[in-house]
């Protein structure tokens, strides 16, 4: 089936929005192991097509189990070996979705996009 | 041959004379005798001179340890010396067994991992959706890293590293993870016990680390860079 929304090219100005589990949460922020690969890519929503409300809201487990960051996109990008790819997902109806590709398993990876992503929707208490 | 001594017939004198079979050439054994005496004193008196340095050296290594603001290299001591200096009752701990055998001096460390047994508890809700539960021993080989390297550090080097968040990491890992204001290092413990620790670290600046070490391993390198602070 054809996607009715096309593939677009996202500026570094732009923001990504991801969800965290609270089993990422600790004292003074997020934990490096919320930065993985999940299937294909580590997915996140364009601030373009969707809010960080609106992010955690997608959650398939209880939404109040999640925080939310974001990143700058430009910032992601100046992370060695990760590519920013807007994949609009059809199936769950989701046009902001978009995957930051590039392994992660080094260390290096890990470090460097911790140190960009900003708590905007913290866990509930 | 046989020789010996006699006193000098004259009562004037304290010396004392050889005396030996008229064939002998006494003169020359006498002269031979003297010249190994005095080679004897001069090796005494060079061990004498070589121990005084010695204590000269541990005394200046000694207070460059005790003068915080000399450079971390300056302050490397022998392992003999500072391990003599510890308290009888750490000495004998010298070979870590367990993290539960850390000194009070590294409770900080100790802390730190107990805190973290929650890791291979959790289930259900608590763990995001797709992940794999953590293991106990997964978690018994970061700890024991962890423990063995802070006491190296502490043996060896006279240093106390800051202790690190015990944290999950992706896949069943484990990561010890230090955020201070002079630099970060994570260092991740895979799930396979036989696959290597890989770790990054750097100032936030220009001083940065990256590899992998064994996990039964400790590793001056990120112990020089732990301590370097």
């Amino acid at each position: 089936m054809m996607s009715p929304w096309p593939e677009e090219t996202i500026p570094d100005a732009d923001r990504l929005f991801m969800r965290v589990h609270k089993m990422w949460k600790r004292d003074d922020g997020i934990s490096p192991g919320a930065f993985q690969n999940h299937n294909s890519g580590m997915s996140t929503d364009w601030s373009k097509y969707s809010t960080a409300e609106a992010t955690r809201a997608r959650a398939t487990k209880l939404e109040l189990l999640y925080a939310v960051i974001q990143m700058r996109v430009g910032d992601v990008r100046m992370v060695p070996n990760q590519v920013v790819r807007h994949t609009p997902d059809v199936a769950r109806n989701n046009r902001a979705h978009t995957d930051v590709i590039g392994d992660k398993k080094k260390e290096k990876i890990r470090v460097k996009l911790r140190r960009i992503a900003v708590l905007v929707l913290p866990w509930e208490p | 041959m046989a020789l010996s001594l006699r006193r000098d017939a004259s009562e004037a004198s304290d010396d004392y004379v050889v005396v030996g079979p008229d064939s002998v050439d006494l003169t020359s054994i006498v002269a031979d005798l003297a010249n190994r005496v005095k080679r004897m004193e001069s090796t005494v008196a060079g061990e004498v001179s070589r121990s005084d340095q010695q204590e000269s050296k541990l005394r200046d290594i000694d207070a460059l340890v005790k003068d915080a603001t000399a450079p971390y290299y300056t302050k490397q001591r022998s392992s003999a010396t500072h391990f003599l200096d510890l308290p009888r009752r750490t000495r004998k701990k010298k070979h870590l067994s367990s993290f539960e055998d850390l000194p009070d001096e590294l409770q900080d460390i100790r802390h730190a991992i107990v805190a973290s047994r929650y890791i291979f508890t959790l289930s259900g809700d608590d763990l995001e959706e797709g992940a794999s539960p953590y293991t106990e021993s997964t978690w018994k080989r970061a700890v024991d890293f962890l423990a063995k390297n802070a006491w190296w550090a502490f043996v060896d080097l006279g240093c106390r590293i800051d202790a690190p968040k015990v944290l999950p990491g992706p896949h069943g890992s484990i990561d010890l993870h230090w955020d201070v204001p002079a630099y970060e290092l994570l260092i991740n413990i895979p799930e396979a016990a036989d696959a290597p620790a890989g770790f990054y670290g750097d100032d936030r600046g220009k001083v940065s680390i990256e590899g992998t070490v064994k996990q039964d391993s400790v590793n001056n390198g990120l112990l020089f860079f732990l301590t370097r602070t």
